[in-house]
């Protein structure tokens, strides 16, 4: 039955990614048809999913291929990969639901969408195919074509420079990542005499350590790179923003999900025991990323690009839980370990939900008032109210404002943090459980600073362009999708109780001798696992406040009697008040700017043509830059060496077939004489 | 019974609150020889505030009428979490720290967005500069709990307490009195008062609290700032019950409630009273010198959790 589901799923993708150009020809809609059943393929891989999440032990299901006498491939089927391919089905489903609605502005915009919905499905295909993979060979090629129709599709608006330019990043880091994981698992896999998920599971007793290492940071840089960890994220900002909205909710949601996944899969199934400084590795890489993508995504003001910077944020974030679970194992504190594994595994999978939200938020505004541009919004709210409602649903759990998902993930995350300084007698991971902390908390302010500018200038006050003053409500699918998410988010954040146990029990598969502390009834589906004594119950909390709130409303005029209420225009000093009066959202993150003007390096050029000097000025030309500090201090130079390295091997190239030819004999004689 | 507990604990603190607001203004303006309001004035506001009419920008969206509200709610949620006439807190379900900041800031969030939505330039001042000093707020609060729980092992305020009271005496450590002084700069900062902030003025080169609420009119502006005097005494009773846990008994009778009462008054009347004595004898300092303010409580944290590791706090 699990199969069959599967296989259903998997082949209305294919159709999928064939019926749209092959239909193309005949009938101009033949898009619909695609993302109609890419659809229904999503709904049944989530379906079977959520079968593999309650599979005991890992299930592996030949491909049919493999009687075909090719290369024997299977698909490994266990809680981690249920669990990965749920997170990216719920994705797929939201997109593909507001993709009918999306695409009818591009189809409106003349462009060609067969091609769009080919790679499409072929791009969800891929994801799936990525975390059900059961070997290397299936894995990488999977993790390739993922990669590559990820990147056509950034290409998808082409006409404009800086998609190109964002496309070419993408692309060598991607392939640069893709070099490490592949070195990493050939690696594992000499090691292991397999190429099989099977083989390799069995290869950390007779691995040395220094090899494992060597794997482990292989790993961590190549997936690093896919999920975008500072120093290696510098393709995430670019190309998430330049993609269509609907591909980037699905980069940016679920797609740097699967290098989490990679890691995982090394982390759980193939090294499962490490020294503690992979922990530590992870720890800190995770508060760089979560810090300083918060503070880049602070001061954007491309309204897709923040959301990009925050994405960085977020999967930095998720690898300080990571980090912490894994300190907390390796020093035999397994209970709390599960908690902080629980703890992550939560913020992924809200992370998937409300990213994917907010993107698909922002689709809606770009597509009504065909600006990125924060400054230029404003006011929308009013405009319209559906998209903008369940915008500040995703907005408010970006913040992680209690009681809605955000906030469960952040608060359990926060509090393996505190149980790794408390718990562990050592003063190094004491200090770095400290940082830690102290990092989630700036962050934790900075993205709610991030928040109020994004909601703030792009849905209140009064429009600041024409474009925003004319925006209207977008199309019925497209709020379906929002609400629908919306509505996950705040399920997610008020009854965490049953999914937190399920993760508990997924993670009690591989991290054996430990259980989450189960707790009966009615309670457990409202609280979260209990840490240490603390509880939260966020239904309980939501009801609170929204009891006091209605009973004020309602009792205010019962107390001190009606009053009423006399619209009028805000008082600006007797002007009348106009949009340009308005903090900017730039003007709105100018504070945080100067106070952390170490880590931005700000630049401001301010020229003045004057009429008369020095009071009468005509014009005023004002430029205003950080300095991207990863960019200039490593890209830059690792750049120049890689060009100066470049003209040092042109000489080799002569361009004569004859030197060419003496090139290959001579590779040829040095191979057959070391290789055997 | 725990309902019970709740409304007349919810009840409690939104009468005390104006009334410890009267007592920092009256000893402040004792302090600078001037006869100052009433002890009663801020009832006498907001009773005022809540009984006119309201105006409302036309700029404005359903977030600024839905804000007050919010705000108001979460703040007195919080205040439930708060142990006042036992060490244990009337809301059964968490009472911990962690949850209460994030409750606070939740309503800093709204009253930000409703600052934008007037569209006026004192809105967005004001939550512009709100944003940016919470931003250095948040990790010194952060680490000063992580100070307490490494104390109490718990960042459970119910637990935190019932620890602390067993030793009353136990406070005079060193860590814990750091920590003392670096929650007491939080709690300026986060209160609004001088040197962070200045309560009693509208003038735009200094305000920020008070440039968010600029818009608000009538008993929306009553909730607003009935919730800012609200949120003053939660910070205080956080510093009344776990850094001065004396006079705190468990006793779950009418007198044992009565007594934690009593002594909960005089130490959060005494907290008021130092309040204005930091006012009285600070300057207001520069909206860019604030972080720099709130990194020494920071360092304090730190320094205080390293000699709890080190030495264990004797």
């Amino acid at each position: 039955m699990l199969a069959e589901l599967l296989y259903t799923g998997l082949g209305c993708l294919i159709f999928g990614a064939l019926a749209a150009p092959l239909l193309g020809t005949k009938f101009k809609k033949s898009w619909l048809v695609s993302i109609g059943v890419s659809l229904i393929g999503s709904l049944c891989v989530l379906g079977s999913a959520l079968q593999i999440m309650g599979l005991r032990s890992p299930f592996i299901l030949r491909l049919p291929l493999s009687t075909l006498g090719m290369i024997d491939q299977s698909l490994y089927l266990d809680r981690l990969s249920g669990f990965f391919l749920m997170v990216i089905a719920i994705g797929a489903v939201l997109v593909s639901l507001y993709s009918f609605g999306i695409n009818l502005h591009y189809s409106e915009a003349g462009k060609n969408l067969s091609y769009f919905a080919f790679l499409y499905n072929i791009f969800l295909l891929a994801m799936y195919l990525v975390v059900l993979a059961g070997n290397v060979v299936l894995f990488l090629i999977m993790w390739e074509i993922m990669s590559l129709s990820s990147y056509l599709l950034v290409l998808y608006e082409h006409e404009e420079k800086h998609v190109r330019q964002a496309g070419f990043i993408y692309v060598v880091m991607t392939h640069l990542g893709t070099v490490f994981i592949s070195i990493s698992y050939f690696l594992l896999a000499k090691a292991a005499g397999g190429l099989n998920w099977e083989n390799l599971s069995l290869v950390s007793k007779n691995l040395n350590t220094g090899l494992a290492n060597i794997i482990f940071l292989l790993a961590v840089i190549g997936f690093g790179t896919k999920a975008g960890l500072i120093p290696l994220h510098i393709w995430l900002p670019r190309a998430h923003p330049a993609a269509p909205t609907n591909v980037s909710a699905l980069m940016s949601g679920v797609m740097v999900k699967t290098a989490l996944y990679g890691l995982l899969r090394f982390l759980f199934t193939f090294l499962p025991t490490g020294p503690w400084w992979w922990g530590g590795l992870l720890l800190i890489l995770g508060a760089l990323s979560a810090l300083l993508g918060s503070m880049y995504a602070v001061l954007q003001k491309n309204l897709k690009g923040l959301l990009a910077y925050s994405t960085v944020e977020n999967m930095g974030i998720i690898c300080l839980g990571l980090g912490a679970a894994l300190i907390l194992r390796h020093f035999q504190f397994y209970d709390l370990a599960i908690l902080a594994g629980v703890a992550f595994l939560y913020h992924l999978m809200n992370h998937a939900v409300f990213k994917t939200l907010l993107f698909m938020g922002a689709g809606s505004i770009i597509s009504a008032t065909h600006t990125k541009n924060m400054d230029l919004l404003g006011g929308l709210l009013k405009r319209m109210p559906y998209t903008g409602l369940f915008f500040l649903c995703g907005v408010a759990s970006l913040v992680a404002l209690p009681p809605l998902n955000g906030f469960v993930g952040e608060w359990l995350i926060l509090k393996a943090l505190f149980n790794l300084s408390i718990a562990i007698d050592s003063l190094t991971i004491k200090a770095l459980g400290l940082l830690a902390i102290s990092v989630l908390a700036l962050v934790g302010a900075l993205v709610a600073t991030a928040g109020v500018k994004m909601y703030g200038s792009v849905f209140l006050a009064l429009p600041r362009s024409y474009q925003a003053e004319k925006a209207r409500e977008t199309s019925l699918s497209m709020h379906i999708a929002m609400g629908l998410a919306a509505f996950i988010c705040v399920v997610l954040g008020v009854l965490p109780g049953k999914i937190s146990l399920l993760l508990g029990s997924l993670l009690e598969l591989y991290w054996p001798s430990a259980r989450v502390p189960a707790q009966d009834g009615f309670w457990q589906l409202c609280n979260v696992p209990k840490l240490g004594g603390e509880v939260y119950y966020p239904l309980f909390l939501g009801l609170l406040i929204v009891i006091i709130a209605i009973l004020t409303w309602r009792l205010l005029p019962f107390i001190f009697g009606q009053t009423s209420v006399r619209r009028s225009e805000t008082w600006t000093c007797g002007i009348t008040p106009d949009a340009t009066m308005e903090y900017t959202g730039t003007g709105f993150t100018e504070p945080v700017r100067v106070v952390f003007k170490n880590i931005f390096l700000p630049t401001r050029e301010i020229s003045q043509i004057y009429q008369v000097r020095p009071y009468f000025s005509r014009v005023i030309y004002f430029r205003d830059n950080i300095k991207p500090v990863i960019e200039e201090g490593l890209y830059k130079p690792l750049m120049k060496l890689f060009l100066a390295f470049s003209k040092y091997v042109r000489r080799m190239q002569t361009g004569s077939v004859q030197m060419y030819l003496a090139y290959i004999l001579i590779t040829l004689v040095i191979l057959l004489a070391t290789v055997r | 019974m725990n309902i019970l507990y709740m409304i007349l604990q919810g009840l409690f603190l939104l009468f005390l609150a104006p009334l410890i607001a009267g007592v920092v203004k009256k000893t402040k303006a004792l302090l600078q020889n001037r006869r100052g309001p009433h002890l009663f004035q801020v009832y006498r506001d907001i009773y005022k505030y809540m009984k006119k009419d309201a105006v409302m920008s036309e700029q404005t969206s359903w977030i600024f009428v839905f804000t007050p509200y919010l705000v108001f709610a979460s703040i007195l949620g919080a205040g439930l979490m708060l142990p006042v006439f036992h060490p244990v807190s009337p809301w059964p379900f968490s009472s911990d720290l962690i949850v209460f900041i994030y409750l606070l800031t939740m309503a800093r969030f709204f009253m930000a967005l409703a600052a934008l939505d007037t569209g006026s330039a004192f809105g967005g001042m004001g939550a512009s500069r709100e944003m940016a000093v919470s931003s250095v707020i948040e990790p010194a609060l952060v680490v000063t709990i992580a100070g307490l729980a490494f104390k109490a092992h718990t960042t459970d305020l119910s637990k935190m307490v019932s620890s602390f009271m067993v030793n009353p005496n136990g406070i005079f450590t060193p860590n814990l009195l750091l920590l003392l002084v670096a929650f007491y700069i939080i709690l300026i900062a986060e209160s609004g008062r001088i040197p962070v902030d200045n309560p009693d003025t509208h003038l735009e080169l200094t305000m920020i609290h008070e440039g968010m609420l600029l818009e608000y009119s009538g008993k929306y502006l009553g909730l607003m700032v009935w919730a800012s005097y609200l949120k003053q005494l939660l910070l205080y009773s956080i510093v009344a019950s776990v850094f001065l846990p004396w006079g705190i008994t468990s006793d779950p009778s009418l007198i044992g409630g009565i007594y934690n009462l009593f002594f909960y008054l005089v130490k959060v009347v005494f907290i008021g009273v130092l309040v204005a004595v930091t006012e009285t004898a600070f300057v207001k300092i520069r909206l860019f010198q604030i972080p720099e303010l709130l990194f020494s409580s920071l360092v304090l944290s730190f320094l205080s959790i390293l000699m709890e590791i080190t030495v264990g706090g004797r």
